[in-house]
């Protein structure tokens, strides 16, 4: 066995322990939410009643033999009943809201990479020129600037302009529940315009806070293996500097910006909370605000363990991922 | 040795750091930005008369639609839902996000000094257990758990306390293992055990003085993002009580007047929290370079 896989297994392992952990922790929160019975009984059961219903859930147990009831339910991907979205499953619910956030997702890093490269590489060829000194605006403004300020503005500016839509209603058939893919699916072109309207707020959003940390990450990067010797020694052969710098100190200050990314796919539904709240896109942020307003706790808490599981997982295969792309770690 | 000789390195090495913040343009500003905020906070009662009976309800000014700003309301009201004016609760939302902010450093500081220093001193079983906690927090997006946390213990300052300090406890911890680990291989404290100095006496005197500067560089720079979460509650309509002196809460209303044109509902509050956001930024990152070592070489 290769050193990475015991790497691997050892992960894997360890990631399990950790998602075990949060199902406690989930676990207790949901059961300090208050008595569970009360979300099946009204003022009017008689106790009887309500003792009955305590035996059917096993809610008459101690505590730790309802939690492995309760993980039991879990597993089979019963999270309870969602309050805000017409008393469907928690799972149901979510599954519903995932795929526009998972849209939201694609775009953002499908216009973030590209730009914060030639934004990163501009910089670092341009080192404190005005080029640079921009980029560092720009990621000072994204740190510091509240999403939600940022969203109001930017919704000032495109709700004059029709350059949003709030309540789009879509009129073709849904095949990947993505509205832009599925009106292309579609060939319905109003239907894609409209559904491009629907993104474009959110998007802005997105792209803008997470652009100020990947830019900056990825021009101190360049930075760092800007002093390595193979680059006095490409200089010294006679190789011009931005073939240099875009051959080989770009694509070697890569991994720490493939990780990056990675990890900001994941963290993606933490800006949507606010995004797609002010724009009204109904993916797994608004779905997250909504349910903690209006106490639902089932979907709140589903949503956590869900969120939480997932981001656990994406960090190690990220973390292999990086020690895939650079064999130097594996000798560690 | 007096304690005027015993605090004299720290007394240097502060000074060399004053010196160098004055050569930094932007932790200048920052720190001008810091300065100017705590000022507010600190004559809130001078600038605007505080309301009766708590100064932190902003008095109410029941109008059908927001008035924009003039001389009696010099940034406008915000008109319904909240009915406030919104110059009382950009001042006094100073106080109350200064107020959060510090509550909110103050436990999670204390509280990941002492896990932290217990795991990275002691090792072994402690340390496996309160590092696998802080696994569990860091597995959840920051928003969601806060999200998760208010909305189980219900609205206001002590809950939103509560939900923050959740929300950051476990990386101050993380670091402050991280810096015990690092010291604990110096030479003075293998001397300090061989003259056979307790645990106790080594971890006060020798280990958590040395830990405390990182852990307060990292506090700055969270100073303000505390205050822009709870602003983000405050948004959600989850922070603070509605019509507390608070800048995410000013906000919260304004989204459906900006299709009617009141921008004034949302510019003063988003300004005053960017610009306090900023200001702990700058001075943050500034500190960090003058203070860590590692980098204050390059500074030098």
């Amino acid at each position: 066995m290769r050193k990475i896989h015991i790497y691997a297994i050892k992960g894997f392992l360890l990631s399990i322990l950790v998602i075990f952990g949060l199902s406690i922790l989930v676990f207790s929160l949901s059961r300090s939410a208050g008595d569970p019975v009360a979300g099946y009984v009204d003022p009017y059961t008689p106790l009887y009643q309500i003792e009955q219903i305590r035996i059917k859930y096993h809610l008459d147990k101690p505590l730790h033999i309802q939690y492995f009831y309760w993980l039991q339910a879990v597993l089979r991907g019963d999270f309870g009943l969602s309050r805000i979205y017409m008393y469907r499953p928690v799972w149901y619910t979510i599954q519903k809201f995932v795929p526009i956030t998972i849209e939201l997702a694609i775009y953002t890093v499908l216009i973030m990479v590209p730009l914060s490269l030639w934004l990163a590489t501009k910089s670092v060829k341009h080192k404190d020129k005005l080029i640079d000194n921009i980029t560092r605006l720009i990621a000072i403004a994204g740190r510091s600037m509240p999403s939600f300020f940022f969203g109001i503005v930017l919704l000032m500016i495109l709700y004059p302009l029709k350059l949003t839509s709030i309540a789009p209603i879509f009129t073709f058939k849904a095949i990947t529940n993505m509205p832009t893919f599925d009106a292309l699916l579609n060939r319905d072109w109003a239907g894609f315009i409209e559904a491009v309207k629907y993104l474009l707020g959110p998007l802005i959003i997105q792209v803008f806070i997470n652009l100020a940390l990947t830019m900056r990450i990825m021009r101190a990067s360049m930075l760092e293996e800007l002093y390595q010797d193979y680059v006095t020694m490409g200089l010294a052969k006679g190789l011009s500097r931005d073939y240099l710098l875009i051959k080989y100190v770009r694509r070697n200050a890569m991994i720490p910006f493939i990780t990056l990314i990675g990890i900001q796919f994941a963290y993606l539904v933490n800006g949507s909370v606010i995004s797609e709240t002010i724009f009204n896109r109904k993916g797994l942020g608004f779905l997250a605000a909504r349910a903690a307003m209006q106490l639902d706790h089932p979907t709140i808490l589903g949503l956590a363990l869900v969120l939480g599981s997932t981001m656990v997982l994406t960090n190690l295969a990220v973390d292999i991922l990086y020690v895939y792309i650079d064999p130097r770690l594996e000798a560690v | 040795m007096s304690w005027k000789e015993e605090l004299k390195p720290r007394i240097k090495g502060l000074k060399f750091a004053l010196w160098k913040v004055r050569k930094q343009p932007l932790g200048l500003i920052g720190l001008g930005l810091v300065i100017f905020y705590s000022l507010i906070a600190i004559f809130a009662p001078f600038i605007v008369a505080p309301n009766y009976p708590d100064p932190l309800i902003i008095p109410k000014h029941v109008t059908r639609t927001p008035l924009p700003p003039s001389k009696e309301h010099p940034f406008g009201t915000t008109g319904p839902p909240f009915f406030v004016d919104i110059y009382y609760g950009v001042v006094w939302g100073t106080r109350t996000s200064f107020m959060i902010s510090i509550s909110v450093m103050l436990v999670t500081f204390v509280l990941g000094l002492i896990l932290g220093v217990t795991a990275g001193y002691f090792g072994g079983k402690i340390e496996t257990v309160i590092m696998r906690i802080t696994d569990i927090f860091f597995a959840l997006p920051g928003l969601i758990l806060t999200l998760v946390i208010i909305s189980i213990i219900g609205k206001g300052i002590g809950p939103v306390i509560i939900a923050l300090g959740a929300r950051w406890w476990a990386s101050y911890a993380r670091l402050f293992r991280a810096e015990v680990l690092r010291i604990k291989q110096k030479l003075y404290i293998e001397a300090a055990r061989a003259i056979g100095l307790s645990d106790f006496k080594i971890i006060m005197n020798h280990i958590v003085p040395n830990t405390i500067s990182s852990g307060l560089i990292m506090a700055t720079l969270d100073f303000g993002s505390v205050v822009m979460v709870a602003a983000s509650m405050g948004f959600l309509g989850l922070g603070l009580n509605p019509g507390t002196a608070e800048w995410g809460i000013l906000l919260a209303g304004s989204r459906d007047w900006i299709v009617a044109g009141k921008w004034w509902i949302s510019l003063y509050p988003g300004i005053a929290i960017s610009t306090f956001v900023l200001g702990w930024n700058l001075l943050g990152d500034s500190l960090r370079d003058l203070l860590d070592p590692k980098t204050r070489k390059l500074v030098e």
